[in-house]
């Protein structure tokens, strides 16, 4: 199914191409591989970028999650230091009866100050035992209600961190409220010969754990909060605005979360969520980055791309439509030059350019052009030629002087009462005539054409009254070849008008025919005045119309005869004045068989 | 070729467009009338010392904007006691581009934050009332220090305690040894003022010739409550003993009395420094001996004028007396109970 | 060049170029997410730190929206013309948006040309009457008013009120809601002015004595007469929350100053960005007393994280 599929496809690919140019072929090629090779690249590239840059990002922000814990961490465990150190160093063994722990306790407040409010030693009774800086408990105010003095004595041997609330211990001459973590761990007094329970609490400052925070932010506008392990917000960066109902967030879900990341959804926005617990207390860090700007970014992204791609895809087309105009113009001028010479501008030069096939191509179309012109033009005019000596012929077959001139020397033979010389004046006149026509052939034997001239020889020897006499001698093998017609005539016609005219009786003519090799050599000679050399060029050159004659004359004799059979046959004048003339025509041997040679056919 | 020029002029066109973003486009600012914009920078909004001052140069401000038509515009934020707060505020005004800054350190050795921030944006800087060390003043030509003089403080706080001995000594010697057995409670433990005050108003006592006896000293910060609790201590432990209790600031004096008051005792041998309204009652009332006033209005004006001067790139030295080591001195004068001539 | 040719090359720079107008559009406006308004506040609540909290609520709201907050603050030493001509001159001023919190002198609001102000003002603390374009975030006085006379009842203390002065429309609104609900309760109670003038002698022992400010609760504290009767108010400072935990003030009925700041210049943001519509926000008041003062909501609402 496939198969037949690929073969259809393919199938109307090459119909297509064929329907179309070869210049838009190769152009649309180019640029389709062009395009493929572009968004195939581009495409892997982007995705691969992005895939790495999204977990870049990720990355990114657990390390940042993974960095902030860590410093809760060292945080919380230096306050426990602190703690730990108060304890042994401090309270324990020391008899509060007799001594003032005040000092220790003023020393170590002062090392920490900034991130103490308050240390405080109480009782289990809660009665204040010292304190560090120096502060009077505030009327009214039962530590034992407090949730850290009952959590620390509940499981004593665990320091305990409170969430953050406002404290409420001192008297404060300055009104303030200030928040504070509760760190509180139950302690063992000495007093006097007894120890007893009491507490140790040392109020964080708020600020100090809050600093951890701050200026810390993820990817995307993402942010991070802190919580205790049932989802109370210890930190936040909008607290006070969740606290106050303007703002939301999910954390009472997240503390049912295990730690690592997740997506959720909330308020309809769609959040990546990383949790870490923190060590010892069980709060727990949770970064949020929302996933909304993220795929925005995307779209940024994939329209840059994308514009890219398609500037990209401008300039391959600009580019390939040059290369492939400039590629393919060659053929498109030979394609050009072709149409011109089908359309009938014989005359066009076909364009020869371009790569070596193509100039191969337009210099063989050019050839080709170049000899079908010229047998164009020889058809041409061997037609023309033959139209003409078919007129010509015509002509002589009524040229009306010679015509007269056989009539009346009947008339005079009748009148002379010579009627056998007027019976064969009348016979040869009328083989004449049938010799003339050959039933239209061109090409004759040449026993016929020399039975024309003997016809025509003895009208004419009648006529001239026997001013000359003639002699013809062929060749046996001559006999059965063949000729063009009405050649010989001419030349005894003008051996006769020009040589005999002047002859008393003394003039000769002579026919000769011979096989010459290839060749066939009919000669009519004449022992008249001759011609001089320029008389016998222009004889064959100027189409004299013999007046006196039945005139074809020569240059038409020879004419046909090249175009019969060639330019290496014709007429050949040789000529001596006062000796006398001879003309021979050259012409290859032709059996009768063949009739009409070299396809020179009928209209 | 047409279509080529064709071409070639779209994608000319093309190309012009695409870098229009990178250009961006510059905002311009409207045209303003004159103002300054001052960023002020408090340790402590619970100090009543520096919450008065601030609430005079407020006032200096508006004057001020009457009389020159220029506008000011003051922002105070409140530290509260935490120097990184005070940092990112310091960073705030930066970036907004105010013209001035006056600070009053939370930390007073850790100045260099904020000289640097000023100094990378230009922006002068006037601290006041928590001095910084010279090393970091000198850092830069435009920033000062408009303050008190501690010694002259101490000195003064000092006297008075002279003059009311010099009128009537029994009253600094119940136990009629001739000695003074007295309690110091003092500022801030890095506080440079809180060293000098206490050093100099001893020794001032010292050269005028009365002998002396340290019952106990402690560390308020300032703070009234933290000094009515020590006082209690002291009140508990030692008693009678105590002839004259010294204090660094009018606060920690009132917190003393705080303590006098709530124990029912009569005792008002207590000095203090800063002349706050509040320690003014005080030595009205006889609860006190008397107070070195720190002319926190006229201390206001001379950051205030100094800050605008520096705002309007005035020539700073043109308004008030400069000294070398870049401070400006506030005035002070002594208050003393009425039965103390 | 083939005519197919063309119209493919046209049509992709036809598609690049609304490509690129559509980036560049988004460029410009992602760049406008970041601008930084001017708003001016004109507060004549300066004295005494009743509006700590509301700075602090502002406070948050600017660094969360990227405003730059000036305060312009009409103290009282000034004489009225002084702080018309300081309002006027701040609404000429290149300023996004203003808001106003004018409590001492209210009618200077009311004397403000707003037709010619041209920039969103947003009225904080008061409810402007006929303005209908201006945004408002205010707490319900008459409410306020209202729970202050009915813990009054529930104490089942006689009562006798102060307030400073009747100019301050906010407290002729908690004065109407206190009259309102003592009229209808039926109970019997004397309304005096000024705490200075006031007669102490002649308040009967065991009457509770009511301010309707901060600044008239703050005299009562520190007069001999909150030894002997039991103060009640509205509003709160730090001092007197220390009054109120060591009982010398027995009830305070308070407002979300934060929430009130924080809303206030979240509705400037909205009425420069021409969002939503004009509206008054009314914010709702608690009662505040020793037992549940380190409890939520009173804590975050006293407390505020900042």
């Amino acid at each position: 199914m496939g198969k037949s599929l690929f073969r259809a496809l393919s199938g109307k690919l090459v119909s297509r191409t064929e329907r179309s140019s070869i210049r838009y072929t190769v152009f649309l090629s180019f640029t389709i591989s062009a395009i493929v090779a572009m968004v195939l690249t581009g495409m892997l590239f982007y995705i691969n970028f992005s895939r790495q840059l999204e977990q870049t990002i990720q990355n990114e922000n657990e390390m940042l999650v993974k960095q902030v814990n860590q410093s809760v961490d060292t945080y919380l465990r230096d306050m426990l230091r602190i703690s730990n150190s108060i304890y042994y160093n401090v309270i324990k063994n020391v008899d509060i009866e007799s001594d003032s722990i005040q000092s220790e306790m003023q020393l170590l407040y002062g090392t920490y100050d900034s991130y103490i409010e308050n240390i405080a030693l109480y009782n289990a009774e809660g009665e204040l035992i010292a304190t560090a800086p120096p502060a009077l408990s505030k009327q009214g105010v039962d530590v034992r209600d407090a949730a850290w003095f009952q959590k620390a004595l509940d499981r004593a041997e665990n320091l305990h961190f409170s969430t953050p609330a406002i404290q409420n211990l001192f008297v404060n001459a300055e009104h303030r409220f200030l928040r504070v973590v509760s760190l509180s761990s139950a302690v063992e007094i000495t007093s006097g010969k007894n120890t007893m329970q009491g507490v140790l609490l040392i109020d964080l400052k708020y600020n100090s754990l809050s600093e951890l925070f701050d200026h810390m932010s993820l990817a995307n506008g993402g942010y991070l909060y802190l919580m205790d392990a049932n989802g109370e917000l210890i930190y936040h960066p909008e607290q006070q605005l969740i606290a106050s109902g303007l703002a939301k967030e999910n954390n009472l879900v997240a503390a049912t979360y295990h730690d690592g990341g997740q997506m959720e959804t909330f308020r309809g926005e769609t959040r990546s969520v990383i949790v870490r617990t923190v060590g010892y207390t069980g709060w727990r860090i949770v970064g949020v980055i929302p996933q909304q700007g993220l795929a925005l970014n995307q779209v940024d992204n994939l329209m840059i791309v994308a514009f890219i791609l398609l500037l990209l895809f401008d300039i391959v087309i600009l580019i390939n439509s040059f290369i492939s105009t400039k590629l393919t113009a060659p053929i498109k001028h030979l394609e050009e030059s072709v149409q011109a010479v089908e359309y009938g501008g014989g005359n066009t030069d076909i364009y020869q350019g371009g790569s070596y096939e193509i100039r191969h191509l337009g210099a063989s179309i050019q050839g080709m052009v170049d000899q079908l012109q010229e047998l164009t033009d020889d058809i041409v005019r061997e037609h023309e030629q033959k139209q003409k000596s078919e007129l010509d012929a015509l002509q002589s077959q009524i040229n009306p002087h010679f015509l007269y001139n056989a009539l009346d020397i009947i008339v005079w033979m009748i009148e002379k009462e010579q009627p056998k010389e007027a019976v064969n004046i009348v016979t040869a006149l009328a083989r004449l005539f049938r010799i003339s026509l050959s039933r239209g052939k061109n090409i004759i034997p040449v026993r016929d054409e020399i039975e024309h001239v003997q016809n025509y020889l003895m009208i004419q020897k009648m006529r001239y009254k026997n001013k000359f006499s003639y002699e013809i001698d062929l060749d046996e093998a001559v006999k059965n070849l063949s000729i063009i017609k009405l050649v010989v005539q001419p030349l005894v016609e003008n051996a006769i008008y020009h040589g005999m005219d002047f002859m008393d009786g003394d003039g000769k003519i002579t026919i000769t025919a011979r096989v010459v090799g290839e060749e066939l050599h009919l000669s009519v000679a004449d022992n008249g005045l001759g011609m001089k050399p320029e008389v016998v060029e222009r004889l064959l050159v100027e189409n004299t119309p013999v007046s006196k004659g039945s005139g074809v004359g020569l240059k038409n004799v020879n004419e046909r005869i090249k175009l019969y059979f060639g330019d290496k046959y014709g007429v050949m004048i040789e000529s001596e004045p006062d000796a006398g003339t001879c003309i021979t025509l050259i012409l290859p041997v032709v059996h009768c068989e063949t009739e009409e040679v070299s396809g020179v056919g009928e209209k | 070729m047409g279509c080529k020029r064709f071409a070639c002029a779209v994608c000319a066109l093309v190309m012009v467009l695409a870098s229009l973003p990178f250009f961006g486009c510059s905002s311009s600012a409207p045209e303003q009338k004159p103002s300054i914009s001052v960023g002020v920078a408090i340790y402590n909004g619970d100090d009543t010392f520096i919450s008065n001052m601030m609430q005079s140069l407020t006032e200096i401000a508006t004057k001020y904007e009457q009389d020159t038509g220029i506008r000011v515009y003051v922002n105070l934020t409140d530290a509260q006691e935490n120097q990184t707060n005070q940092n990112k505020q310091i960073d705030r005004f930066v970036s907004m581009n105010y013209d001035v800054l006056c600070v009053n350190l939370v930390d007073r050795t850790d100045a260099s934050y904020t000289i640097d921030r000023a100094m990378d944006a230009d922006i002068p800087v006037v601290f006041f009332n928590r001095e910084p060390v010279q090393e970091d003043l000198q850092k830069w030509d435009r920033v000062y220090y408009v303050g008190t003089d501690p010694a002259e403080n101490g000195r003064l706080e000092g006297q008075i305690v002279v003059d009311a001995y010099r009128a009537d000594p029994a009253r600094f010697d119940k136990n009629g040894d001739g000695i003074v057995q007295y309690i110091i409670i003092e500022g801030e433990i890095r506080h440079q003022d809180a060293m000098i005050r206490t050093e100099v108003s001893v020794q001032t006592l010292k050269d005028a010739g009365i002998e002396l006896e340290k019952l106990d000293g402690g560390i308020a910060s300032w703070v009234r409550s933290q000094a009515a609790a020590l006082s209690d201590q002291y009140f508990e432990k030692y008693g009678d003993q105590i002839e004259l209790i010294i204090c660094n600031n009018d606060d920690m004096a009132l917190g003393v009395i705080d303590t006098v008051e709530r124990r029912g005792l009569s005792f008002n041998n207590i000095v203090g420094i800063d002349g706050t309204p509040a320690g003014l009652a005080a030595v009205e009332q006889g609860k006190m001996l008397g107070t070195v006033v720190i002319d926190y209005a006229a201390q206001a004006k001379l950051i205030f004028d100094l800050a605008s001067a520096l705002a309007v790139d005035g020539d700073p030295g043109a308004v008030t007396t400069i000294g070398a080591d870049r401070t400006v001195r506030a005035p002070m004068y002594v208050v003393k109970a009425d039965f103390i001539p | 060049m083939g005519k197919s040719e063309k119209l493919a090359f046209i049509s992709v720079t036809v598609l690049l170029i609304c490509l690129l107008i559509l980036i560049v559009v988004r460029v410009i406006t992602s760049k406008d997410a970041v601008r930084v308004y001017r708003v001016s506040i004109i507060t004549d609540d300066v004295q005494g730190d009743y509006s700590a909290n509301v700075q602090k609520g502002l406070d948050r709201a600017a660094r969360d929206y990227n405003i730059d907050l000036q305060v312009i603050a009409l103290h009282s030493g000034m004489t009225t013309e002084q702080q018309k001509s300081s309002l006027e001159r701040e609404l000429e001023a290149d300023t996004d948006a203003i808001i106003i919190n004018l409590q001492q002198n209210p009618s200077l609001s009311e004397q403000l040309d707003l037709s010619a102000i041209s920039v969103p003002i947003v009225s904080l603390g008061t409810v402007w009457d006929g303005y209908s374009s201006i945004r408002s975030i205010s707490t319900d006085d008459a409410s306020m008013g209202n729970l202050l006379a009915q813990e009054m009842i529930k104490d089942g203390v006689t009562v006798c009120v102060i307030r400073a002065s009747l100019d301050n429309t906010r407290i002729r609104l908690r004065e109407a809601g206190f009259v309102k609900t003592m009229k209808a309760a039926g109970v019997a109670y004397s309304s005096e002015w000024d705490p200075d003038t006031i007669a102490w002698e002649s308040i009967p022992k065991g009457a509770a004595v009511a301010a309707l400010d901060e600044p008239s609760l703050e005299k009562l504290v520190g007069m001999p007469v909150a030894a002997i009767s039991p103060l009640y108010g509205i509003g709160y400072t730090n001092a007197l929350l220390s009054s109120l935990e060591s009982g010398a003030i027995r009830r305070l009925i308070v407002e979300d100053d934060y929430a009130m700041g924080y809303l206030a210049l979240q509705s400037v943001v909205d009425a420069i960005e021409n969002k939503g519509t004009a509206h008054e926000q009314i914010l709702g008041c608690y009662v505040a007393d020793a037992k549940h003062l380190y409890q939520e909501p009173l804590q975050h609402i006293l407390f505020p994280i900042s």
